[in-house]
């Protein structure tokens, strides 16, 4: 039982190590694609936003973590 | 079936890299297991294990296969992604000194010194020995087979390559283990985490708009953009964690 605790948590930990920027990442994908589908016409624009959200959510995340007491 | 290897390279490298460092990370433990409780319970652990994740890609590689290609592209690609990032983020926080690096001597250590002290095996079998390499060869090989199942069903005719890769690591390792009969310290962890970090955020990002059916500028060829795009982003990153470390924690005022 132990084991398969140990096992399921790790697949969660897969995915999500702070659960704040896991979050984001999932919102962002869920705004493009409202977006893509409701909005936005096709353009290469919706794929550079859909790049441009993760690397602004990895630097905030990052510098964050960095700036936190130890 | 003939392999486009020139579309497929990337992603067969991208999954020997990630498979390489789950693989380096379980054969500290199984070598551990195997100096201090004997050999043939560190590789009936490994090999029931491998059993186990082996049914696991068998029923859910042909399972996804039956999705519509867009909608696991859009799960896969997402999943792919936080994975991808979160390793990314654990590489760049590694490299900037916020937290510390992995150390495979020390994790090696660590697990011989608990292995010691868990008592002799009580009949024929050990079975703390036999729990302690299944376990971290089905924790690490979970990776391994998600990075694959993903990686692989992501395009058409990639899951086979993306195989190949992971396989080429398995085999690379284990000679590795064979040959130097202790843990991989040398190997840059962190480096090809970070690496591999990078490609996984490309492919994932990739993913979700061909799942979203963006246009992509250039097609494939967004994923060399994506890759450059992330790489850059990690590269800066660095100094600039490591600049706000040394300044000390963030004053929050209210």
């Amino acid at each position: 039982m132990d084991t398969l605790k140990t096992i399921l948590r790790e697949l969660v930990g897969l995915f999500v190590d702070d659960v704040g920027f896991a979050a984001a990442i999932v919102g962002w994908i869920i705004l493009a694609w409202l977006l893509s589908s409701l909005v936005l016409p096709p353009s290469p624009w919706g794929a550079i936003l859909l790049f441009a959200g993760p690397g602004a959510i990895l630097l905030e995340s990052t510098l964050r973590r960095a700036g936190a007491p130890r | 079936m003939t392999i486009d290897w020139m579309h497929a390279w990337p992603t067969a490298l991208a999954a020997f890299l990630a498979s390489a460092v789950e693989f380096v990370e379980a054969l500290t433990v199984v070598l551990a297991v195997g100096a201090v409780r004997g050999w043939r319970s560190a590789l009936t652990g490994t090999a029931a294990a491998l059993v186990v994740l082996l049914a696991v890609v068998l029923l859910f590689g042909p399972l996804l296969t039956r999705i519509p290609l867009e909608d696991v592209q859009l799960v896969v690609g997402g999943l792919l992604l936080l994975f991808g990032l979160r390793w990314l983020r654990k590489a760049v926080l590694r490299a900037a000194g916020v937290i510390p690096l992995h150390d495979e001597a020390a994790a090696y250590a660590r697990e011989t010194g608990s292995l010691r002290t868990a008592g002799p095996p009580s009949g024929s079998w050990d079975a703390v020995a036999i729990a302690t390499a299944f376990k971290i060869t089905m924790l690490e090989g979970l990776e391994v087979v998600f990075i694959v199942v993903a990686v692989g069903t992501g395009g058409v005719g990639l899951l086979v390559p993306v195989a190949i890769g992971a396989a080429a690591a398995l085999l690379a390792v284990v000679a590795l283990g064979l040959v130097l009969h202790r843990p991989l310290s040398m190997v840059p962890e962190n480096t090809l985490k970070f690496s591999v970090g990078v490609l996984l955020a490309a492919f994932g990002t990739f993913w979700v708009g061909e799942g979203l059916l963006l246009a992509w500028p250039g097609g494939d060829w967004s994923i060399l953009g994506l890759t450059i795009g992330y790489l850059l982003v990690g590269a800066l990153a660095v100094p600039l964690c490591r600049r706000r470390a040394s300044a000390g924690p963030t004053l929050i005022l209210r």
